[in-house]
């Protein structure tokens, strides 16, 4: 549900050795693949029960939001806290803390007024000062050194939030950031106007309540008794019961503002994925609450479980064929392009993926709001080794007497060196088929031995002469904004794409006209069908999230994204 | 005795010392560090948080400053925060080690109560009908992987017939985490390891007692005409049991290490998960603890090892 930014955003974190790089599957028409799935939402809501959801990866025990980077933390944590702001199955942001806001003549106010009804679960109110307290915990120095920091973006475009960081102002009240209004609304102030501030940062913070922790020192919050289990919460959920880092269960919150929920209790266990399909068909779990729980490989056993529901989602994320730009071999942007039409991505998703993704070839997978289409000028790099051959003869790179293209940088024959992580058999296969496509329009591929993530993500995140391309891929923020990726001075644009048009081009997407939307949408059009052209990097695809669930579990229609659960209070169970 | 046994433990210091600077130059030799993971698209400014996390970790430091940190740290009773889980070490320890130690005492407690007994009866009717049972049985039990082993239990006893839990080290409702609880969800893993140890131990105890039964004083005892089960009771299977006892010592030491696979395959979170997913984490502080409990256990059991064999053989002597 809530807390998309952060949800999708770890996928990346961990992606370490998991989920990222572990390309899920399922049809590009998602839904339509579902199967049996047309009585899921029908029927009157009925209360009780209890929903077992299953996590293919542990979580880490520590539930005060936040204090833990793990998106198998956080879908335990979101049950049980509320964000300002929510989103719907579209991915539009959507009234949750917050009812409503407003942005001053200069955008550089923004106005936020909480919900009247949004109480703790100790019949305290949800204030202002609640708001302040979280996002004076999140730039904490404290909380952005020995607990990591990972999420002290969020309050990181807040006037003064680098004071507090570094330790000279321990409250936005104080800097300026912040301004109390009454006791349900405030005004967070930001030094320049920044249209994706609201989406990318501030809607997915999930305030705390600082009656309970104020006298608590942030230090000492991480062992504290609240964080192995929040007893005062105002999300659909509250914590009755945390057994380590085995299962934890909670209860509904009878008192939950926006309804009461179905079901009564919810369990929430890690599940091997080796297990999970028979937990699933004996009736042990009801649900993956993880999407990388379900093995592509797995889909169609499950399908045939009786009173199961198999759904794929398109994932808010691309996986690529990443290319160090500053090599010579891949300065011509024909070569880039070349790469991308020799790749048969189709079929490499049926092989790899078994059908469960969706070919790529821009920075916004589809599931986006501001993903443009061949309608908008996007080239889908339809599979044509014709067209790669043509681009790489117009590039310079002739064919030898064997066959095998000559690098005109180098006057010998090519031989690009392809780095992959090790220990999943889907990366290793979207190796070998690269390799071979590419060999086919006479570029040779050399497999580097595979190393492990935190090897490859080191070696490839500073410029080891090693890597020349590589494969990863991203999970996505559910605001498009391209900063943190693809900007020329962004640690993570990998590739070290400097081009000072794209950088135009994204400050476009963000600045003070970017306010309207539909000037932000044609921003973004613009920005990817540069990006297209350009081909900084191969995209593949955007893989699918795979649910399965029990036909006994009701999930009202519009309840669903690539973010998971939205509105767990909406969710019933048959009896 | 006494002065032995002291003299041992005291031997362990720069044992362990040593074992803690090599595993600390290896663990810094591995590429990359806890942080490189982290890939937020949503940070904007990652340089400087990494920046900023490396210096409070210390990893900027020279090596010999981290690991004198380190160790005057630890000797304090303070193990450090995870660099992954950002908890202190000693709280995510704890319950591994928990889970760990109770998982290696059913298991070897199932080896013992089965291997010992078969090897027994083997050896009492050697090259018999149920020797040869055994024997195959055994053969086939030990070559299969008891990773695979775990995955038939699992569908068997918990997916099938719903008797064991599949998953976890507790399980949920009101008697969650008690003992019985416990127990219950140790069992299937416990019977995985147990299944293929247990043909370690009854081959021993097999081999040993033939063995031990063509000895001089085997037939010297015959010759005075006491009866077969007493010389079988007294003087084959005492003796027998010298090399089972040290072995037993021996299993002590690797108690705490573990079990990675089967620790997965169950959702077990126990010490082996701990140490793969910090390894693979490059989770230093959590790397450091975990591997010197490690040498701690495996020193400890050797030391049981010599002290069980001088209690079961009075022709050994260390004073």
């Amino acid at each position: 549900m809530k807390h998309l930014t952060k949800v999708a955003a770890t996928t990346v974190a961990l992606a370490g050795s998991l989920s990222i790089l572990l390309a899920g599957c399922g049809t590009s028409g998602s839904t339509s693949s579902a199967g049996n799935n047309t009585t899921s939402s029908a029927g009157t809501p009925v209360n009780g029960g209890t929903l077992t959801l299953a996590q293919g990866t542990k979580y880490d025990d520590q539930f005060i939001p936040d204090m833990d980077a793990s998106l198998y933390t956080m879908n335990i944590t979101q049950m049980a806290f509320d964000p300002l702001l929510n989103i719907d199955n579209k991915m539009n942001f959507v009234p949750d803390l917050v009812q409503s806001y407003s942005w001053s003549n200069d955008k550089k106010t923004l106005t936020m007024t909480l919900d009247p009804k949004a109480n703790w679960t100790d019949g305290q109110p949800v204030t202002s000062a609640d708001v302040l307290f979280t996002m004076n915990y999140l730039a904490s120095k404290v909380y952005n050194t020995t607990l990591q920091g990972q999420y002290g973006y969020l309050v990181g475009p807040v006037k003064g939030s680098s004071k507090i960081m570094n330790g000279t102002a321990t409250s936005f009240a104080q800097t300026g950031g912040f301004t109390q209004v009454n006791d349900k609304t405030f005004e967070l102030h930001f030094d320049k106007p920044d249209a994706a501030v609201l989406y990318a940062d501030i809607a997915s913070i999930q305030p705390v309540p600082s009656h309970i922790l104020k006298d608590i020192p942030i230090a000492q919050w991480q062992t504290s008794s609240f964080n192995k289990m929040p007893t005062v919460t105002d999300g659909a959920y509250k914590f009755t019961q945390v057994n380590g880092q085995d299962n934890v269960q909670m209860t509904a919150n009878a008192n939950y503002f926006r309804g009461n929920p179905h079901i009564t209790n919810l369990v929430i266990k890690t599940v091997t994925p080796d297990v999970l399909p028979g937990e699933l068909a004996n009736g042990d779990v009801q649900m993956n609450i993880d999407s990388g729980a379900i093995k592509p490989q797995d889909v169609s056993k499950l399908k045939q479980i009786p009173g199961l529901t198999v759904k794929p989602i398109v994932d808010n994320g691309f996986s690529y064929l990443g290319l160090k730009l500053y090599k010579p071999e891949f300065q011509n942007v024909k070569v880039r392009q070349a790469i991308e039409y020799a790749l048969n991505r189709p079929q490499m998703i049926q092989g790899i993926m078994k059908g469960y993704a969706t070919p790529v070839s821009g920075p916004l997978p589809p599931v986006s709001w501001a993903y443009a289409t061949p309608q908008d000028g996007m080239n889908l790099y339809n599979y044509n080794p014709t067209q790669a051959n043509q681009l790489l003869d117009e590039a310079g790179w002739k064919k030898g007497a064997n066959g095998m293209r000559i690098d005109p940088s180098t006057g010998q024959e090519a031989n690009l060196h392809l780095s992959y992580s090790s220990g999943n058999p889907t990366t290793q296969a979207e190796a070998v088929a690269i390799q071979q496509y590419l060999q086919a329009v006479g570029l040779k591929v050399t497999l580097d031995s595979p190393m492990d993530f935190n090897t490859l993500a080191q070696k490839v995140e500073t410029n080891d002469k090693s890597i020349q391309m590589w494969l990863m891929a991203w999970s996505l923020s559910v605001d498009p904004d391209p900063r943190g990726l693809w900007d020329s001075t962004d640690a993570m644009n990998f590739e070290r794409w400097k081009d000072p048009h794209n950088d135009q081009l994204i400050a476009d997407t963000w600045g003070a006209k970017a306010f309207d939307q539909s000037y932000r949408k044609q921003a973004f059009i613009n920005w990817q069908l540069y990006v297209n052209q350009q081909m900084p990097l191969n995209f593949l695809w955007a893989r699918d999230d795979i649910y399965a669930y029990s036909n006994k579990l009701h999930i009202p229609a519009n309840d669903w994204s690539s973010a998971g659960v939205l509105n767990p209070q909406q969710w019933w169970l048959q009896q | 005795m006494g002065t032995y046994i002291v003299r041992r433990l005291l031997g362990m210091i720069p044992m362990l010392f040593l074992i803690t600077v090599a595993v600390f130059l290896m663990m810094h030799a591995a590429p990359g560090n806890a942080f490189d993971a982290i890939l937020n698209p949503g940070i904007k400014d990652m340089a400087a948080l990494k920046q900023r996390l490396i210096e409070s970790a210390g990893l900027n430091k020279p090596l010999w400053w981290q690991y004198g940190h380190w160790i005057t740290q630890f000797v304090q009773g303070n193990w450090g925060y995870s660099f992954t889980q950002h908890q202190p070490v000693i709280t995510l320890i704890g319950p591994a080690l928990r889970n760990t130690l109770l998982l290696a005492v059913m298991a070897e407690i199932m080896i013992l109560a089965i291997g010992i007994p078969v090897g027994i009866l083997q050896a009492r009717n050697p090259y018999g009908r149920f020797d040869y049972v055994i024997s195959t049985f055994s053969f086939v039990l030990f070559s299969v992987p008891y990773f695979i082993l775990a995955i038939f239990l699992i569908y068997f006893f918990a997916i099938d017939l719903g008797i064991f839990p599949a998953q976890g080290a507790v399980g949920t409702g009101p008697g969650a985490g008690s003992f019985v609880d416990h127990v219950d969800h140790a069992f299937l893993p416990a019977l995985a390891i147990a299944l293929v140890s247990t043909t370690v131990y009854s081959r021993y105890t097999r081999g040993s007692m033939l063995d031990v039964s063509r000895k001089d004083y085997v037939r010297t005892a015959y010759a005075k005409g006491l009866s077969g089960s007493l010389v079988f009771r007294k003087h084959v299977l005492r003796n027998a049991m010298i090399p089972i006892v040290t072995q037993f010592g021996y299993d002590i030491g690797g108690l705490v290490g573990g079990a990675v696979i089967l620790e997965g395959l169950f959702s077990y979170q126990g010490m082996g998960l701990l140490t793969i997913n910090a390894v693979n984490g490059r989770d230093y502080p959590v790397i450091m603890a975990t591997s010197l409990l490690f040498a701690v256990g495996v020193l400890i059991g050797n030391l049981v090892a010599d002290i069980l064999y001088a209690v079961v053989d009075p022709r050994i002597r260390y004073n």
